[in-house]
């Protein structure tokens, strides 16, 4: 646990080092000049209030999705080329810490920018509403878990594939992932009768997360109740996800020689 | 229990291309280095002398074969405790500083906390870079780098230091203030693997060699055992005028005098004075001299160099 801790630190600060946290700086402005963007006045405050919550979670729940894809994707391979992982991996370091402080550290930087999002937009939603509406941080932790999901499972594509197709894998994942299952039952078979790819979309899914189960959105913008154990069910639901992409991408990296 | 540092037995490693094809990197090579010794790796580029080499540290598991650290299995936690690793050409994480990340490898090599300032001091103190040690190693040129490679590989004091390339791409200031600090090194007691492409820093500072090709080990063993098995005689004779020597196969030259001279084979010299008995008019010294180690592994990367040593 020791090895993983120390190592955590090492990729979390060499993201922020490389800047990573610069194009969360650039979505908080964004976040925190939505009432510029949104006429809240023509709208109504109420209306501003879920116009705004919708379009800042919408593109928090993305930006993150986006930030896991890129840094999952690249992190290991990147250490590769550089070698940067032969020093550290001949030292008494297990490759499974290794993986595990890669994750860790994304995790880290996900919650660090996620937490700075949330705050930019609680503080654009309560500058108009005069409210504070912390309700907002449950969508942003299950946009967190989502992140950490589609991340763990693209790292696992990298440990054996390039960063470009273990990001086009974990991009694939978070289309079909997202994808409710009313959607695949509407389209591809009441409407286009298409049993064929109805099956095939259904087989995809059963395989790989289902993302919409992360989506909070809608019941904190409408608000709408939700049954708290519907979060812990979630939580567990994604570490469960977590700790299989962890075990597979130790297997695999653990099999590969360097 | 055996005394070596390290012990490779019949190791063999077979890579798969991407297009299926099968390249024997290790074709059951055997070799050991005794604790305490500077051991010289030698190779053409793709002889099997990386794989050997993660082998060794553990970044590559050989198919069959053993390899041994002080008697520990290798890549195992024990084995990677008394090991310090240089790899060829490494970008360490060149947004910190040496200080930085030679603390992060002593922590990760287990070093206790209270003596981790003390030994990255005792280690860039050594590799001379004490002074730059808040510079990023962004800043630092493939000199400096590779200097600061030795102080993360020794940062922790491991019996056993494993440099792959050391001084590859070095200017040869840089090159033999490295060898030096080998040598420093090695009366402190460390063992020393060491593989490079320069075979005069090789036979300079190392007392073992070992000659790889096409994963095959064509030589190994004590440097002046390998060295003295490939000595050969020096002939120095003067011909009967009636004799041309030109016409003979062997590549003799003349000097100024008129005395022909050549080298062969000592367990050629007895036959070839035989055969010359008619011709020669005067044996004038019989020298034995010993071979370079350029020239043993020109020959030995060279000649049938397919078939197993």
């Amino acid at each position: 646990m020791r090895e993983t801790l120390i190592l955590t630190k090492l990729y979390f600060l060499g993201s922020v080092r490389r800047q990573v946290h610069l194009a969360t700086l650039f979505l908080g402005v964004i976040l925190l000049m939505l009432p510029s963007y949104i006429n809240a006045f023509s709208l109504g405050i109420n209306a501003f209030e879920r116009v705004s919550k919708d379009f800042g979670l919408t593109l928090i729940a993305y930006f993150a999705v986006g930030m896991a894809i890129l840094i999952a994707s690249s992190s290991i391979p990147r250490d590769l080329e550089s070698r940067s992982l032969y020093p550290i991996l001949a030292r008494p370091v297990e490759r499974y810490q290794y993986i595990a402080a890669h994750f860790l550290s994304l995790c880290a930087l996900l919650a660090c920018s996620l937490l700075f999002l949330g705050l930019c937009l609680t503080t654009s939603v309560s500058a108009l509403t005069r409210a504070l509406d912390l309700s907002i941080f449950v969508a942003i932790f299950t946009s967190f878990l989502q992140a950490s999901v589609v991340g763990v499972l693209t790292m696992t594509v990298s440990t054996v594939a390039s960063p470009a197709l273990a990001g086009t894998a974990g991009a694939f994942i978070f289309l079909v992932g997202s994808l409710p299952g009313a959607f695949v039952r509407f389209f591809l078979v009441e409407d286009r009768e298409n049993q064929f790819a109805a099956t095939a979309a259904t087989a995809l899914k059963s395989v790989i997360p289902n993302l919409s189960v992360f989506s909070l959105k809608d019941p904190i913008v409408h608000q709408i109740d939700f049954h708290p154990s519907y979060l812990l069910a979630v939580v567990f639901y994604a570490l469960v996800w977590i700790a299989v992409a962890l075990v597979a991408s130790s297997i695999l990296f653990g099999r590969r020689d360097l | 229990m055996s005394s070596f540092a390290i012990d490779f037995r019949d190791v063999r490693k077979t890579y798969r291309t991407r297009r299926g094809a099968e390249v024997n990197a290790l074709n059951g090579i055997s070799f050991q280095v005794g604790a305490g010794e500077i051991f010289g790796f030698a190779g053409p580029n793709g002889a099997g002398k990386s794989t050997a080499i993660k082998s060794l540290v553990g970044l590559v598991k050989p198919d069959s074969g053993s390899v041994a650290v002080f008697d520990h299995q290798a890549g195992t936690r024990p084995a990677k405790q008394l090991i310090g690793y240089l790899p060829e050409v490494t970008l360490y994480h060149e947004f910190m500083n040496p200080l930085e990340l030679l603390k992060l490898h002593a922590s990760l090599a287990g070093v206790a906390s209270q003596d981790r300032e003390s030994r990255c001091e005792e280690a860039l103190e050594r590799v001379g870079l004490w002074e730059r040690r808040a510079s990023r190693l962004s800043e630092f040129s493939k000199g400096m780098k590779q200097r600061f490679g030795i102080a993360q590989a020794i940062v922790a004091r491991p019996k056993l230091l494993v440099l792959d390339e050391l001084t590859s791409g070095l200017d040869p200031q840089a090159q033999a203030t490295l060898l030096d600090l080998l040598v420093q090194l090695k009366e402190q007691g460390l063992t020393i693997f060491f593989s490079s492409h320069h075979l005069r820093e090789i036979e300079k500072i190392c007392d073992s060699v070992a000659i790889i090709h096409k994963g095959y080990m064509k030589v190994a063993g004590p440097m002046t055992e390998v060295l003295a098995e490939e000595s050969l005689t020096r002939l120095q004779v003067r011909f009967k005028e009636s004799f041309n020597p030109e016409t003979s196969e062997l590549p003799w030259q003349k000097d100024r005098a008129g005395q022909y001279s050549v080298a062969v084979e000592n367990s050629e010299t007895v036959p070839l004075l035989r055969s010359l008995e008619a011709d020669l008019e005067e044996v004038v010294s019989v020298q034995s001299q010993r071979r370079g180690l350029e020239e043993l592994f020109h020959r030995l990367t060279t000649e049938q160099a397919e078939v197993p040593a």
